[in-house]
């Protein structure tokens, strides 16, 4: 498989299959995407479509069942301190400081650097994500958000080819959610990193990316369709809540997963093993989602009017 | 204090187990009087008004039993069996330091016999100091330990007695004053118990009146064996009261004895310390002289006083007194052995827990052995143990006794179990999310175990070392008596081997002594545990 050389993670015919009682569920089918060098791309769709799934099998966490990764013109095999990776929750070592969790990375990645320049490394990340003076401190000691800025800071401490995101302000309060998309965006410019993120918060998506992929449903879960997100960089809240095309492109991504996300592009398979969720529940997600979104706005001018 | 650090302070009293002090330290604050009430009624008094509960039921069903050994001993009677211990350790420390004294005597009395042999020790003549200083000092140690044994006599003396008058002239008798007035003591406080019991007990002995004849109709002889049963229980009664008391008598004259030896002047303890320090520097330089002579005879040169110069080494040599284990000693064993059999267990169980908890396939190999074995009783292991160890451990010198090797490792065997299989359950089972961390982060190995699987499996390893020490301690008992090795469980054999009428309550101070320590052991195994966790209950 020849890439061309701008794209840095190029997926093709991603598929993942797990073998259950009711027989092989497939979840993710024939997937597709190309990242560029330097391109923030979120990946969004309803829960349990697969998202984690896909991000999982790029990370290395999880097999590939047939298709192919390759990262810089390189099929992946395995995990690696290439990607950096942050989950929902920022699984870090509860008995190791915040300093010492990020020096976990950095004394594997920088192994040839001397012992006081991996320990600057670490504290220069550990600065930038705003905790300078809870070094020391114990994930324990630290609330959700200085915790989630530990993991932030360990994924760019490892400068990998790579970030992967997966729904990593999901569990934060909104203000803490806002504070840490700036913290996030502010390194992803400086660092210019290739990043993957997955969401199905509409606004972060608009926030952050350069394209939004949206999958649609699962089984056989795939790309639905791409969105291109030309808001000018740097970015900050409120001019991208006010550009022109923000309010079209948001409408056009709730269309998206409220009527088209179970719509598949090519024929849908009859033998699918698994059935579609039942109407009403599938109806209930959405307004749920819808509502999340809404709550989202509120809070967000909310806060801006609180900044202003 | 900050906030903080009160804070911090009120989590690890309660890590410690002293939770039921917080309220009165809130109380103290003045925080929210009436809910720290609520709080001490309920972590404080209710468990006083148990235990006292207890002790009440135990104090009035106790007596009701009779054994061939008295009744069955109360609270009172355990409380005074625990002092009388404790005068049996302070009668041994009485001892020793009288062997100390006796020996310096000698070793001066040596110097001074054979003063012109010391002469020719190669490095000169050994320096004692001023002659007529140290026999001062040596006459006022004497003098002290005249006293303190006539004084430790007393009670025995007195208590023989047949009446006031004859105790008097006893005490008259006395050569020193402290005794004396010791006497007058013993005399209005157990002498008149002693006799009392004495005659009551002759009584009964001798007594007809509860004999039952063959004449004797059935109503006559129910009436005689009920009038012997009260009588033996009432003397039982009388018995236990007179032995409370008889050790009370005991506690003060051991106490005032060590507190005769504790006034000797400063200026003489001074000389007397300075005798035995010149005593300890010359015991190396004597033993290589009497060397260096039976060398030299060997090659052919005579040395005249050769026997002088041995009789000098041996009063110089080290002589520890050789007393008797005394109770405190035997915790102190049954705590070495404890200790080492758990530390036996653990080095095993560690290293074998963590290897099956990496591996499903060890795990498998290993479970079914593990399962067979953990039910086995100490009282199995230990003949093995003894057999197999007997066999292989038989050094000309041996550093541990035999008898403390089997104890120990009976204990590591029964102990080995929770360790092992907690340490295999907390490495298998460590977050996967942890693992991931490992995978990406791609460390070795050595990093993988040492950073992440042993950090987050070590709250269950030390759930895991605590049930452990728990039965180590449980099983110690049990090893201790049958290997004899000199600690509590030999102590209980030997209670129970020499029956007396103190028996019962001994063994019973061994159960307490037992169960509280158990109960410190587990306190600070729990405090270690809380310590090594993380989430929840954050380290200190
Ligand atoms: N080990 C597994 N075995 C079977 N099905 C799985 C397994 N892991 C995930 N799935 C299924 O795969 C689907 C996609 O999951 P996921 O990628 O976590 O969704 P999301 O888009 O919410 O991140 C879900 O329906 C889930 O039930
Ligand atoms: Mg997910």
């Amino acid at each position: 498989m020849s890439t061309l050389p701008d794209y840095q993670l190029v997926t093709s015919q991603l598929t993942k299959i797990y073998p259950t009682a009711k027989g092989p569920a497939v979840i993710v089918k024939d997937f597709e995407l190309k990242i560029r060098k330097g391109e923030f791309v979120s990946l969004i769709g309803h829960s349990g479509c697969g998202k984690s799934t896909v991000l999982s099998m790029v990370a290395g966490l999880n097999d590939v069942t047939s298709g192919g990764i390759f990262l810089g013109g390189k099929e992946l095999d395995g995990p690696g301190p290439d990607r950096g990776i942050v989950f929902q929750s920022p699984s870090l070592l509860p008995w190791m400081s915040a300093l010492d969790n990020v020096l976990l990375g950095v004394n594997q990645v920088f192994y040839t650097a001397s012992r006081e320049e991996r320990r600057q490394i670490a504290e220069y990340y550990l600065n930038v994500v705003g905790l300078g003076s809870s070094l020391n401190k114990k994930p324990g000691e630290l609330s959700q958000g200085m915790r989630q800025r530990v993991g932030i800071a360990r994924a760019f401490a490892l400068s990998p080819k790579m970030l992967l995101l997966d729904e990593p302000f999901g569990m934060l309060d909104s203000l803490t959610r806002f504070e840490l998309q700036q913290v996030l965006l502010d390194l992803w410019s400086k660092d210019q990193k290739t990043a993957l993120m997955v969401t199905h918060d509409v606004d972060e998506a608009l926030f952050l990316s350069d394209r939004i992929v949206c999958m649609t449903n699962g089984p056989e879960a795939e790309v639905g369709e791409i969105l291109e997100v030309e808001f000018p960089r740097p970015r900050n809240r409120e001019a991208v809540m006010e550009h022109p095309d923000y309010y079209r492109l948001r409408e056009h991504l709730i269309t998206f997963l409220e009527e088209r996300a179970h719509i598949r592009t090519p024929k849908p398979d009859p033998e699918a093993p698994r059935d579609d969720p039942p109407a009403l529940e599938e109806e209930q997600n959405i307004s749920a989602v819808r509502q999340g979104m809404i709550g989202g706005i509120d809070q967000a001018s909310a806060m801006l009017n609180h900044i202003n | 204090m900050s906030i903080e650090t009160f804070n911090k302070l009120i989590k690890f009293l309660k890590t410690i187990r002293m939770g039921w002090v917080v309220p009165f330290i809130l109380l103290a604050k003045g925080e929210n009087p009436s809910a720290q009430i609520r709080a001490i009624f309920s972590g404080v008094c209710i468990p006083i008004f148990a235990i006292l509960a207890f002790l009440y039921l135990w104090n009035t069903s106790s007596s009701l039993i009779v054994t061939k050994f008295g009744t069955v001993p109360g609270p009172r009677q355990v409380l005074s069996a625990w002092g009388s211990l404790r005068n049996e350790s302070r009668l041994e420390e009485i001892k020793e330091a009288d062997h100390v004294r006796r020996l310096r005597e000698k070793r001066v009395d040596y110097s001074d016999k054979y003063s012109e042999t010391l002469k020719d020790l190669p490095g000169g003549a050994p320096d004692f100091g001023d002659p007529a200083e140290n026999a001062k000092a040596l006459a006022a140690a004497a003098l002290v330990f005249g006293e303190v044994n006539e004084l430790l006599d007393v009670s025995n003396k007195i208590s023989i007695s047949r009446d006031g008058q004859s105790a008097r002239e006893t005490a008259e008798s006395f050569e020193f004053e402290p005794s004396k007035a010791f006497a007058s003591v013993v005399i209005d406080r157990l002498l008149p118990m002693e006799i009392a019991f004495r005659k009551a007990d002759e009584t009964f002995r001798m007594s007809t009146d509860y004999d039952v004849l063959k004449s004797d109709s059935k109503e006559i002889a129910a009436r005689k064996k009920a009038a012997r049963h009260a009588e033996s229980k009432r003397l039982a009664a009388e018995k236990a009261a007179l032995l409370i008391r008889r050790q009370e008598i005991t506690t003060l004259a051991t106490r005032q004895a060590l507190a005769r030896i504790d006034s000797v002047p400063s200026g003489t303890m001074r000389v007397l310390d300075s005798i035995d320090a010149a005593s300890v520097s010359l015991r190396p330089k004597l033993d290589a002289w009497f060397t260096a002579i039976e060398e030299a005879e060997a090659a052919g040169t005579k040395y005249r006083n050769k026997t002088k110069v041995k009789m000098l080494n041996k009063s110089f040599a080290d002589n520890p007194y050789p007393g008797k284990e005394t109770y405190v000693q035997q915790i102190g064993t049954s705590l070495k052995t404890v200790f080492a059999g758990f530390l036996i267990a653990s080095l095993i169980a560690i290293p074998l827990g963590v290897v099956c908890g990496l591996n499903k396939n060890i795990n498998n190999a290993f479970n079914p052995l593990i399962q067979i074995f953990k039910p086995v009783s100490p009282l199995a292991w230990l003949p093995i143990v003894m057999i197999v160890v007997g066999a292989l451990y038989t050094p000309d010198d041996p550093m541990f006794e035999l008898s403390f090797i089997n104890s120990a490792i009976t204990v590591a065997l029964c102990s080995l179990w929770p360790t092992l299989v907690n340490t295999a359950v907390g490495v298998a089972s460590t977050d996967k999310d942890f693992l991931n961390v490992a995978k990406v982060l791609k460390l070795n190995w050595f990093k993988k175990i040492f950073k992440v699987v042993l950090p987050a499996a070590l709250p269950l390893v030390f759930t895991g070392l605590r049930l452990s020490l728990g039965v180590g301690w449980m099983v110690l008992i049990a090893a201790e008596m049958l290997a004899q090795n000199p600690g509590l469980g030999k102590f209980v054999w030997d209670m129970f081997q020499n029956g007396s009428s103190e028996t019962l309550s001994m063994i019973m101070v061994a159960v307490f002594t037992i169960g509280i320590i158990g109960f410190a052991l587990d306190t600070v195994m729990l405090s270690l545990q809380q310590f090594v966790s993380f989430g929840e209950n954050e380290a200190i």
